[in-house]
């Protein structure tokens, strides 16, 4: 364990190392660092914003089952998990600002917002997420002897208050681009319910990780929460693996030609292996295979790196799945630039994200990743005590 | 008008006397040719023998004729003037490109991109050259592609920070002071008019022998020369500067040059269009070109199932 410890913290610090050189590039060399273009003017950073965006939605969720519904299960991990909301929640604020061309003047959607627009309900949904996630946080880790009023009935009613918003918020960004008259791929109804979906099956898959690494494997509580964890993923991935299919099924046998190139840009094109390897083998079949055999063969539970595995493929396979509903549909909407003279590289349907670009995304993550694990053990709240301790 | 009739006939009548003139000409040389038997030169005496040009009354022919028309430009600019004595909300600015004229020579898209001093990769006004048929029947088409200053944008509802917007004369403008670059316009906008200035720079990817690239120095000066976009000076800021001045991290998109429509002066692409393709003028005062050329049952606009209703004309 000691080993497996020191390898995450050389990785941690290696990943650190590279994100502060992505960061200095960043400043020194603005958007220009990047490898994006006219054409494809949401690339890896934008994906990452909506990753960690409804991975926050669907931890948000995932901690109701303790503070708000109380699902024995659950029981314990109310906290962490929102604890693990918030920084993804951090982490995705902090991509979407890297991602801004003028980022300095991130103000101005609180001050001049147009409410017209998808992204102003985005940006103003996501704060009063965030907002109330650290309201909750506060209530939730100060003693009750320190709050001048009754901790429950508080938690819940916030709770209450915010489940509703969090739906919205991990649904924003379906919206935002199934509005998008421009982009026949994204401009279908599908993509505000399949956002939510995979933000709460990402969210399944990084609960999943924490139950393993942290949570308390004697207790008697434990399998039947690694049981519920594994059927919910479960349930969750197959039914991603049918709307997926019937958009790209949809997309691919006859609709509007820019959906079908599209469509046919995911399955075959250049990147193809991203979809089948990554999204659908190592993000999907891979994971619901380890997760039923943990259904029917509890004792694959006593190796946590079963289930550590499997819940690391499914947010890799949620990240990889943004990447490809976001950049192929934009590369084949310009189609009519082909038919132009010009060569610059910002006028280009080739997108590969820079070293810049990698390096401050894999930055950011370790940075969140540090600040979560070094927070949750100053709050105590590793390991998880996955008992039903009553009223929170 | 009785008089004008008159000069036209006389014309006409002329221009027959003279073309029996040439009739009996030819014909003559040619019975000369064939008589004395050199029947394989009868085509180059037949072409030697014929009046010089500057002699020989000339045919109508459409070329000439409208060389005696004042240039269209003429035109457009006095209905610009006359548009400019009015409100800014009566204006309304269309644009109308004849696809029959335009022979893709790009000189819109040079001058557009000098006008504006526009970077690396950011382009106002691209020219589609497109070929179609096959041979022996091809044909190429050739579409300058404006913003479309759509009457109903995609482009600005999305914005977060209402930094773009439909102006009063209709022109969709962009606030370079309050845009925070997120791109949603580009992406929203379905005639890719919008591109991102990223602050590229011409000569960041230069040959590593830079003394010897004639034209290295005054490309740079070139570069860094402010524009004038929306009559505000933009300087270029030095590209490793950590603080850089809008537009570069700004979506730009074209503008109709309002900083000279404003002036009274047409459009870069209009007035640099060789061959007259693109016009330019109010289309609230009935009596316009553009408003004639609007009119004309040859008019359409791109993507119009869209229902974005494009300011932008074209003629087939």
């Amino acid at each position: 364990m000691l080993l497996i410890k020191r390898i995450a913290l050389g990785l941690i610090i290696l990943s650190l190392a590279a994100g502060v050189w992505g960061f200095f590039t960043l400043l020194t060399k603005g958007v220009a660092s990047t490898d994006m273009s006219s054409i494809v003017p949401w690339g890896l950073w934008m994906g990452m914003y909506v990753f960690f965006a409804s991975t926050a939605a669907g931890m948000f969720v995932i901690s109701s089952l303790d503070l708000l519904f109380k699902v024995k299960a659950f029981a314990g991990t109310g906290k962490i998990f929102m604890l693990a909301s918030f920084a993804s929640l951090s982490a995705s604020l902090v991509f979407i600002l890297a991602n801004e061309g003028r980022p300095e003047r991130f103000w101005h959607v609180f001050i001049y917002p147009n409410f017209d627009s998808v992204l102003t309900w985005s940006v103003w949904i996501y704060t009063a997420v965030a907002i109330a996630t650290i309201v909750l946080l506060v209530v939730l880790f100060l003693p009750k002897s320190r709050l001048p009023f009754r901790k429950e009935p508080l938690v819940k009613g916030m709770m209450i208050l915010g489940f509703p918003i969090v739906v919205l918020a991990a649904g924003a960004v379906g919206f935002t681009l199934s509005t998008q008259s421009s982009h026949a791929f994204w401009n279908v109804g599908l993509f505000p319910v399949l956002f939510p979906i995979f933000g709460l099956s990402a969210g399944f898959g990084l609960s999943r990780v924490l139950i393993a690494l942290f949570g308390d494997k004697q207790n008697p509580n434990y399998p039947k929460l690694t049981k519920t964890m594994a059927i919910s993923t479960v349930l969750l991935l197959f039914a991603l693996l049918y709307i997926i299919a019937s958009v790209l099924v949809v997309g691919g046998y006859f609709a509007p030609p820019e959906t079908t190139a599209a469509a046919n840009y995911i399955i075959s094109g250049p990147y193809w292996y991203g979809f089948w390897i990554i999204q659908i083998g190592l993000g999907a079949i891979v994971p619901i295979i380890i997760l039923t055999r943990i259904i029917f063969q509890p004792t694959m539970n006593k190796k946590p790196a079963w289930a550590i595995t499997a819940g690391l493929l499914v947010l890799l396979g949620a990240a990889v799945a943004r990447l490809n509903f976001i950049i192929p549909a934009q590369v084949v909407a310009w189609s009519d630039f082909e038919a132009t003279p010009f060569t610059s590289e910002r006028l280009t349907a080739a997108y590969t994200p820079s070293l810049a670009e990698w390096t401050l995304a894999i930055g950011i993550t370790a940075l969140f990743v540090l600040l979560f694990y070094v927070t949750a053990r100053k709050m105590r709240l590793i390991p998880i005590n996955n008992k039903d301790e009553g009223p929170a | 008008m009785a008089k004008s009739a008159d000069t036209e006939k006389t014309v006409q009548r002329e221009d027959l006397l003279g073309r029996r003139k040439v009739i009996k000409l030819t014909a003559g040389a040619a019975a000369l040719a064939a008589t004395i038997g050199l029947s394989a030169r009868a085509e180059r005496i037949e072409a030697s023998i014929a009046t010089p040009v500057e002699n020989q009354p000339l045919l109508p022919f459409p070329t000439v004729s409208t060389q005696s028309e004042p240039d269209v430009l003429f035109r457009m600019q006095d209905e610009l003037r006359q548009a400019l004595k009015k409100p800014l909300e009566e204006r309304r600015w269309n644009m109308v490109m004849d696809l029959r004229k335009c022979i893709g020579c790009h000189s819109c898209t040079i001058a557009c991109i000098s006008e504006n001093q526009l970077p690396p990769g950011v382009v106002y006004r691209y020219v589609t050259d497109e070929e179609s048929g096959s041979y022996p029947n091809v044909v190429r088409r050739f579409i300058p592609r404006p913003c479309m200053h759509c009457e109903k944008p995609a482009c600005t509802p999305v914005c977060p920070v209402n930094a773009t917007f439909r102006q009063a004369d209709g022109t969709v403008v962009i606030d370079y002071d309050r845009c925070i670059g997120c791109r949603f316009c580009i992406v929203a906008c379905p005639y890719g008019a919008r591109t991102f200035d990223f602050g590229d720079s011409y000569l960041s990817q230069k040959l590593e022998a830079t003394g010897l690239i004639v034209g290295d120095e005054q490309a740079s000066v070139w570069e860094h020369t402010a524009s004038y976009e929306y009559a505000t000076k933009h300087e270029r800021t030095a590209k490793d500067e950590i603080i850089r001045d809008s537009p570069i991290g700004n979506a730009r998109k074209c503008q109709f040059c309002l900083h000279r429509v404003e002036i009274g002066m047409l459009p870069a692409c209009t007035t640099t269009c060789i061959g007259r393709a693109t016009y330019f003028g109010d289309a609230n005062n009935p009596d316009s070109l553009v408003s004639e050329l609007i009119a004309r049952p040859g008019t359409f606009r791109l993507k119009e199932e869209l229902g974005l209703k494009p300011s932008v004309h074209y003629l087939m």
